[in-house]
Formats: structure tokens, sequence, C-alpha cells
């Protein structure tokens, strides 16, 4: 493989012949290095930081990459893919050289990527030149509160949160104080899944389904008001699973959709086998906003939708620019992020006993199958995921579900922008706002 | 590079200044265009460069400089109307047209030209070499960014360096 690649790049380099060989990197003035970075794509920039960093230049800091990426753990812990939609090509990168092994992506701001280690110490770390740096230890944000009781958790304290960004003039009254994704059943019929599209929010609400858009009032106060987009409609009843949580999508065409998702204790069938369960989902998608009419379809075409924990986020396969996506990426399922913690969490032990994960830094070729994404969208939204591919395929097999992926997050992101914050609320309904931090590396 | 006496610039006849290259050719040309680059600029305002004295710039010979005052000269009418509401659609493809021809060169010559819009300032010639040197290097691995910008072969430490900073670039997926 290696050889066929220096070949090909031999082959490359005679068809490229300058009459006089200049280096002119290693002198090229500071400014123009900035400026043609400006020019190149994300992938570009990535090899291009890589020639100037052996050339001492120091690699500027861009925050207008439009396009989403994923980011991949490749085949072994030591590296990271990063795809980039727009793209569609991957480059592979070390992720100790990153700083990132062992870490979960939350999130990316002003092209710094922000990881999580087993102990909550986020890191910044710049995908482009390597470089990365601790931030200052959780506890130290002032409305986060960490709790020692079953491992370590944290969780947001509202009130100081709200003095902060809000200056404390904001009453707490539902409508008015944070957006949060996740408060079903805390206030009524309350935003459960919102999302980013068009220039606008749109939020599904958590009991009727209906779908909101919502804009900013323009007095300054920052506060947004909703308008109602669509009603909801009864959910269908799905025999032996329960509805789990709704998710709102925007789909290729523009239209939205709301993928509902249902979820089945399985019952455990040997003596000390881990408990698990099973998902799926039905996506329902909006056909007259004005007469609240909704479609289910089994096939999305050439989508693939990516729900979970944060903002949802649809992927077109098989479009021109993504054709290589197709590869990583399969059309017509879809990508689940757990998003409910306590399972996550059992669901990390029993991937240990059921498949015997080695110590870090010990992998063969073929990883047990652990596979973690993250989608870093241009606002910054994250989503980090990590996707168990086989015990995906074991689920799939087992329950009848058809086309889904099945997914577990490490860890619940936490917006670095100071977006909308994740607010997981089922088992931990003592601390209704509760962030917390799981260990996801067993050694 | 002389430019026609008669002009109806901003301020009446356009003024002429004279540039000295490093191997000591002079070139006359229109104030308005040399006033493109910002370190011009100044000296200019403050009426260097006219009679027989003549602005010396050690630092770029006389082919670069040759090569510079073309694109001032295409570009300094659209400069002077300050970026120019008025320009029409066809006077802005003239300029595109040009602008892609004039960075059609040879890799020594772009090299020259980059170092002389960075000494001059010249802020438009400096993105369109930045556009230039971008487009060599769009779709390429980290080797052949190097071979195209003509790196030699990276050592073995700095081959260490390159991997330990990135990548083994796997172009996967291809």
């Amino acid at each position: 493989m290696a050889g066929s690649r220096r070949r090909r790049q031999r082959k490359r380099h005679d068809d490229l012949k300058p009459a006089i060989r200049v280096n002119f990197v290693e002198r090229l003035p500071q400014e123009l290095v900035g400026k043609i970075h400006g020019h190149l794509s994300f992938l570009d920039r990535l090899a291009f930081a890589a020639v100037c960093k052996t050339a001492g230049h120091p690699v500027p800091q861009q925050s207008d990459d439009t396009a989403p990426w994923l980011v991949f753990p490749g085949e072994t812990e030591a590296k990271s893919t990063f795809f980039s939609l727009a793209e569609g090509r991957a480059v592979s990168a070390r992720t100790s050289d990153l700083g990132t092994r062992g870490h979960v992506v939350l999130g990316s701001s002003s092209g710094w990527l922000a990881t999580a280690d087993e102990h909550a110490g986020i890191h910044i770390v710049d995908p482009f030149t390597g470089e990365h740096a601790a931030l200052p230890d959780i506890r130290t944000v002032p409305f986060l509160r960490c709790s020692l009781s079953s491992g370590v958790h944290f969780f947001v304290d509202t009130e100081p949160l709200q003095k902060i960004r809000y200056g404390g003039g904001v009453q707490d009254d539902g409508k008015k104080s944070l957006i949060t994704p996740r408060s079903r059943g805390i206030i009524g019929d309350g935003v459960e899944d919102a999302i980013h599209h068009d220039g606008r929010f749109y939020s599904v609400s958590s009991i009727s389904g209906t779908i909101e858009a919502w804009e900013r009032i323009s007095n300054n106060s920052g506060e947004f008001k909703s308008k109602v987009v669509a009603p909801g409609r009864a959910v269908p009843v799905v025999k032996g699973f329960h509805l789990d949580r709704k998710y709102l999508v925007a789909m290729p065409d523009g239209g939205l959709a709301v993928v509902l998702k249902y979820i089945r204790d399985e019952r455990p069938r040997m003596y000390q086998q881990p408990k698990s369960w099973a998902c799926r989902f039905n996506v329902e998608v909006l056909v007259d906003a004005a007469r609240g009419r909704w479609k289910e379809t089994r096939d999305i075409g050439d989508a693939a939708l990516f729900v979970g924990m944060n903002s949802s986020v649809c992927v077109c396969v098989s479009s021109s620019s993504t054709a290589a996506a197709g590869k990583i990426i399969k059309a017509g399922c879809v990508y689940f992020a757990d998003d409910v913690l306590r399972q996550a969490a059992e669901r990390r032990e029993s991937d240990d006993k059921a498949y015997g994960v080695q110590p870090r830094g010990r992998h063969g070729g073929a990883s047990p199958g652990a596979r973690a994404a993250a989608m870093v969208g241009a606002t910054g939204v994250v989503h980090a995921f990590r996707l168990t591919m086989d015990i995906c395929d074991m689920l799939v097999a087992n329950s009848g579900c058809d086309k889904v992926f099945f997914g577990r997050i490490i860890l619940v992101p936490l917006d670095m922008n100071g977006g909308l914050l994740p607010v997981p609320h089922q088992f931990f309904s003592d601390f209704q706002n509760s962030i917390t931090f799981f260990p996801f590396d067993s050694t | 590079m002389a430019a026609p006496e008669s002009g109806d610039g901003n301020n009446g006849a356009a003024r002429m200044v004279t540039l000295i290259s490093s191997d000591n050719t002079r070139f006359e040309v229109e104030a308005a265009a040399a006033s493109l680059s910002q370190t011009l600029q100044l000296t200019i305002l403050d009426g260097g460069g006219g009679g027989g004295d003549g602005i010396p710039l050690p630092n770029v010979d006389s082919a670069t400089l040759s090569k510079v005052l073309e694109y001032c000269i295409k570009h300094a009418p659209a400069a002077a109307n300050g970026g120019a509401p008025n320009a029409t659609a066809v006077d802005r493809a003239e300029l595109e047209r040009f602008d892609n021809e004039f960075v059609n060169i040879d890799q020594s010559v772009l090299y020259s030209l980059i170092m002389a819009a960075h000494n001059l300032e010249i802020e438009g010639l400096q993105s369109l070499v930045a556009k230039k040197v971008a487009d060599m290097i769009k779709g390429k691995s980290p080797m052949e960014i190097r071979r195209t910008l003509g790196f030699p072969d990276p050592t073995p430490e700095e081959q260490a360096e390159m991997n330990a900073h990135m990548l083994e670039y796997g172009w996967a997926y291809e």
C-alpha cells in the first residue's frame, strides 16, 4: 500500500516540472501564509500546515470553515480520521500527537477542537498543528457543580448560569429562560429537541410534537419568541417498544422530519449477562405544514441521519461532493448517539465484559469495534458519537430493527460556545440539569 | 513603461514618479499606479519620486519591477474608483482575465513577485499571489506540496517531525 502510494506521488512529482526549483515556503512572509490558508479548504489546510510547520511558520487560526466534518477514530486508537463532507476526502491523524488519545471530542470553536479525557479534563487541540493545551479545571466554571456520589459527575446550576448569561434579569418561566433541548416533562409541553436550520431555530415539543420556529425579539434582551409551524400528530404505537425520544431533523430537500426513537429493554438470556436494550427509529416527514400532515417513511433515500445528544444532522451521502462519504457513511441509516446517560454507562461496562476490550495501546489491527465520531458544524454545534459497529450488528440481528446503527455517547457534550446546553433529565431527576462525565476507558 | 503625459486622473494632469530598481533601471509611472503600494504611497504623498530624483527600490530587480508595474497600471483605474461601484461587469471580467494570465508564470518569477508584493505592500497583488499558491496546493498531500513548492525531500529528522506533527496522510477512502 505504502509503496503504491509512494509511486503515485513520484509520478505526480514527475508531472510537475518547474524550471527552477525555489524553496520559497521557508521564506514566505507570515501574512501571506495566512492569506494562502484563507483560500484553502479544511483538508488542504491540514496538508499545507504540515509543510509550513516544518518550515517554522506558525499557523494562523481561522474560523470560517463552513463545511461540517467528521472525526472518526481510525482502525486503532492511535489514529483518528478526519472526513470532510464537503470535499468527500479523508485524512488520518495520530491521536497521540493531537493529544486526543482516549479523549472524546466535545466540539469546536474558532478552529480549536475541544476534547475531554476520562477525568473530565477539558483540552483544546489545533488539528492543523497538533498543538494542545489543557483548559482550567471544569470545577472553576461558576455554574457547574461536581458530585462524587456515584462516580464523578457534573451538573449545571441554572440559576447562576442565567445570571451570568443574562445578568439575572430573566424570569424562570420556561419560555423566557434557556431553551433546553431535553426539558421534556419539566415545563409541561416543553422543547424536546431543537435544530438550527435555514437561519432559525426550530423545535419539536415533547408531548404534542408541535413544531415551532424561534425568532429573536428585537429588543436586545436576547429572548426568543416562538411561532407554531406545524401541529404534531399522535405518535404511532410500535408493538413491544415504547417511545423514548423525538428528534427534529432537516432533510436534504429542506423539509422537516421528526425521528421517533423507541426502546425496549432486553432480558438477559444468561446469568450475569449484562442488561441490554434495543431500539428502533421511525422517521416521520412533514408533508404539509399548514394542514399538519405527516407521513411515515422507511426510506430516507440517500440521506443518513445523525441523531442523539445535541443537534441532529442530516447528511446527503450521494450528492456529488460527498460521493466518497458513502464509503464511510451508509445512506438510508439512522446514526444514533446515546443520550440516556445511565444506559450509556451500563453499555460501556457491558462492552468491556462481553468483548474483552484490551487495555489502551495494545489494540491489534482491528479494534474491538468501538468507533467514535464527532460532528463539528460551522456554528460550533457539537455532536459526539461513539458508534459501536459490532454491537450494532448484534442488536440489529437480535431485535429485528433494520437500518439502525447503535451507538452510545460516552460523554455529554458541553457546548463550548455557550449555545444550547444538553439537559438530560431522565435518570437524574434530583439534579434537573445534569451533565455527566463517565470514564470511557477502563484502563 | 512610460505612460502618456496627458491624463484625467483625480487631480488634473497625471503626476509621474520615477522608480529605480536594484539594478539601476529607471521606471517612470503614474503616481496613481505606484500608489497602489502602501510603501510608496507615503513617499509619493510627501512629494517624493518626482523630477529627476526617483525612488530607489533596492529589494526589487528590474524584471520583477516591470511585472509589478504592469499589475499596478492595470489595476490603478479600478482602485481610483474606490473598488468601483460603477465598474461594469465587463471591466471586472477583464481584470479577472488579466489576473489569471498575470500569475500564469514560472515559479521563480512567482517567488520574486511574492516578495515584491510583500515589500511594496500591494494588497491586491498579495491576495492574487496567495490565491495562486493556494491553487498550486489544492488537493495535494504534504509530500506533494513540498515538491510543488520546491522543498528538497525531507531529511529523516524532518520526516519524523512531519509525521510527529501530523499525520501519516492516509488519503484513505480515495
